[in-house]
């Protein structure tokens, strides 16, 4: 949708009254990616979208985005990723990013959860293909949505949430049983 | 008297050197030197341990011990900062963020390699003692007659007969859970209650029994204490060990060694002490004492003792034995057969299997169990004779379940969600520990013109696995695997490793005992040909590297050589 033709539809919601539309309206609107060369602050509602919705909040638990999980992507990234994996997401970031401003008109964080995981379900099919295609090849690269799950798996079950909600945590067992009782509802343990 | 030391003497008044002189140094304070100087001292020995890395005071200075998974910054991954400047201490399995404070940096210390070898460090009081894997079977007759029965480098100057005691001695003081087995291969010794096998484990064992006559799975002997010991512990099954056991749970020289030698008053530790070298006094035809570079100052001073113990750990005890040369000893102290330096030992625990039980669905643990299952060595044991190698391996082993990791891997949302919170199928998996035999070229020596951040020479290493060790490791994996297809497991897998000798932590042999100096470096009770008062029963003294887990061999051959001597100045014979 062009600016001309937003404003022109504004105009015919409100009747003709005069609306200076605001900085918001206009993103959700006119989403513009940005081209990241590392992860910032700012990607934060990105991440946390992503992470959510690989690990969404469930009855038992909260989901990533609660256990902070794009506060510790850009800090694993920055610090604990090799160099070329940390150019493979970043591509792939940009890209999904382009994508949705594109397709949606719109981020990844805003758009409506259904359609979030279309989209991620749509890259683990991928991610499953690359995989396939790799097999076999010396020198085999990740996807980068591999290493987004990765990123996020980690990041949710080493949080506390992830560690007290979502698994059992136990810091201090204070003794040993070889053998209880397991049922399929019961959680694993956290560490 | 060698002419540095005269020198030196002169310029010391009478109380200078009063104030510098002990009934005993320790050179380290790890697993061997924290033993030597709790026996030194409880004796009644005024002793001095000189420890070349900082302080480290039990439960004070384990700051990651009682830390959660989300209190580390990068949640004990280690920055790729940290591993590119480390390639050789990142390598090592328990080298960590909650950890790397215990660990030497690459830089801090470097060495050079003529073939890959990763030499693993730990410079504060209490050592590699910290971190250690705490896995302790006894050797026996079959380790200690290999060498003779196969013609095999040189003969060990004792049997088992001769350690048995003090195996009793130092077990009783450490404190090993474990459970009488009646193994030859793995004489029972003087144990505290057992942990428990799990389901899975138990039923190996009787799948190893029922389709085998010499397959013994036990639980492994562990210095972790299954019930409080001594004041100690007990352990609370949170398997954090190496970060430091705030609740004593397992055996460290900060736990129990150096407070029981503190507690007599005899004990003294000079921390961020670099010993550079032993002076020889041709006069006496002893050690007089050691020369220290002081790590923070640089100043170089003198320490004297009527005996001296060497427990720097296998490598840096051969340096320093190599960097003391007088007249009497040019080529390196105790260096008489030229032996020293030389059969340099690890373990090679590349052989890797595992697989999944369809079973046992409803059953699960609880605490995490601090130790693991032992599968005794069968190889060229009994009837069982092998024409491709000599010697033998144990199994590491383990039953554990984790999560339903690899449905997971094609799933996104809520179903990944419950498969990671799930449990999945049981996994039993073994790590091979093969005996590696004594070469005389694999050696450590020491450069000519390179000297380290204290003095000391460069250190050079030189060694490899060789065909006997990779064709014991080949049978291994094939072994492994074929155990666990027998016993039903399913996705049997090869999940072997390559890793460099060095990094399995068991390197021994390059200062070793024997019966003749012509040969070894040392005599029966760990003494140096040559130089009677100067004692090495650290890792470098061993004449085979057997394939059991050896500190608790270091700890008894140290209690016996400080008995030994104990008893000697009684006799006025040192």
């Amino acid at each position: 949708m062009r600016r001309k033709e937003f404003l022109n539809r504004l105009t015919w919601i409100w009747g003709g009254a005069v609306l200076v539309p605001t900085a918001a309206m206009l993103q959700s609107c006119v989403y513009k990616p940005v081209k990241r060369v590392e992860l910032t602050q700012t990607d934060i509602p990105f991440l946390d979208a992503l992470g959510e919705t690989i690990i969404p909040t469930t009855a038992d638990a909260p989901g990533a985005k609660e256990a902070k999980i794009g506060e510790f992507m850009i800090v694993m990234v920055r610090d604990c990723m090799p160099p070329d994996h940390q150019d493979i997401l970043l591509d792939g970031l940009n890209t999904l990013d382009e994508h949705c401003a594109k397709t949606y008109k719109s981020s990844f964080a805003n758009l409506e959860v259904p359609k979030q995981l279309e989209i991620v379900q749509q890259l683990q099919s991928d991610a499953i293909a690359h995989g396939l295609k790799q097999k076999g090849k010396n020198t085999r690269t990740p996807h980068y949505f591999n290493i987004l799950k990765g990123l996020t798996v980690r990041g949710y079950f080493t949080s506390k949430i992830g560690c007290t909600q979502a698994r059992r945590y136990n810091p201090v067992p204070g003794k040993y049983e070889a053998c209880i009782p397991y049922k399929k509802e019961d959680k694993i343990w956290a560490t | 008297m060698n002419d540095t030391f005269k020198t030196k003497n002169i310029n010391l008044n009478t109380k200078g050197i009063a104030d510098h002189t002990y009934d005993a140094i320790v050179i380290g304070s790890g697993i061997s030197g924290g033993w030597a100087a709790k026996e030194l001292c409880e004796k009644g020995l005024k002793t001095l341990i000189l420890e070349r890395g900082r302080m480290v005071e039990h439960i004070k200075d384990y700051p990651t011990a009682m830390m959660n998974p989300w209190d580390f910054e990068h949640r004990n991954t280690l920055t790729q900062k940290i591993k590119e400047e480390n390639p050789i201490a990142s390598r090592c399995y328990a080298f960590e963020e909650a950890t790397q404070h215990f660990f030497v940096k690459d830089k801090e210390h470097p060495y050079t390699q003529t073939k890959p070898f990763d030499w693993i460090r730990g410079y504060q009081v209490g050592g590699k003692s910290l971190l250690w894997a705490r896995w302790t079977q006894r050797w026996s007759d079959l380790d200690f007659e290999a060498n003779a029965k196969e013609g095999i480098a040189i003969d060990w100057p004792i049997r088992y007969k001769d350690i048995a005691p003090w195996y009793s001695y130092v077990e009783k003081f450490a404190g090993i859970s474990g459970n009488r087995d009646g193994l030859a291969q793995i004489p029972d010794g003087e144990f505290l209650p057992p942990m428990e096998m799990n389901c899975m484990e138990k039923y190996m064992k009787q799948a190893l029994d029922s389709h085998y006559d010499n397959r013994h799975l036990v639980i492994s002997r562990t210095a972790n204490l299954s019930v409080k010991h001594l004041g100690r512990g007990p352990c609370q099954y949170r398997s954090l060990c190496k970060r430091g056991c705030p609740f004593g749970g397992y055996f460290s020289s900060n736990s129990a060694t150096l407070p029981a030698a503190e507690k007599t008053g005899n004990l003294t530790i000079r921390p961020f002490s670099v010993v550079q070298s032993i002076i020889y006094d041709e006069n006496t035809q002893k050690a007089s004492g050691v020369r220290v570079v002081d790590t923070n100052t640089k100043e170089t001073t003198e320490f004297y003792a009527k005996i001296v113990f060497v427990n720097g750990s296998t490598i840096n005890s051969t340096l320093l034995l190599l960097n003391s040369t007088s007249k009497r000893f040019p080529d390196g102290f105790g260096n008489d057969s030229g032996e020293l330096g030389h059969n340099l030992m690890d373990h090679n625990y590349n052989a890797r299997v595992a697989g999944d039980y369809e079973g046992f669905e409803d059953q699960y643990y609880s605490g995490r169990r601090p130790t693991g299952t032992y599968l005794a060595r069968f190889r060229n044991f009994g009837k069982d004779k092998q024409a491709k190698f000599k010697r033998g391996y144990a199994y590491a082993c383990g039953g554990s379940r984790g999560a339903l990791w690899l449905p997971a891997q094609t799933k996104v949302g809520k179903p990944l969600k419950e498969d990671l919170t799930q449990l999945g199928p049981w996994t039993f998996s073994m790590t091979g520990m093969g005996e590696c035999l004594p070469y005389h070229d694999n050696k450590v020596s020491l450069s000519k013109n390179q000297t380290d951040d204290w003095g000391m020479p460069i250190l050079n290493i030189d060694a490899e696995y060789k065909e006997n060790e990779s064709a014991m490791i080949k049978d291994a994996v094939h072994t492994g695997l074929e155990m666990l297809e027998k016993a039903g497991l399913k996705n049997v897998r090869d999940t072997s490793e390559n890793r460099n000798i060095g990094l399995n932590i068991h390197e021994m042999g390059t200062a070793r005992m024997g019966r003749d100096p012509k040969t070894s470096v040392l005599n029966g009770n760990n003494q140096v040909w040559g130089a009677q008062n100067v004692f090495v029963t650290d890792g470098s003294c061993m004449t085979s590297s057997g394939c059991q887990n050896p500190s608790l061999t270091y700890m008894a051959l140290t209690a016996r050589a400080a008995n030994f001597v104990v008893e000697e100045l009684k006799k006025s014979s040192i």
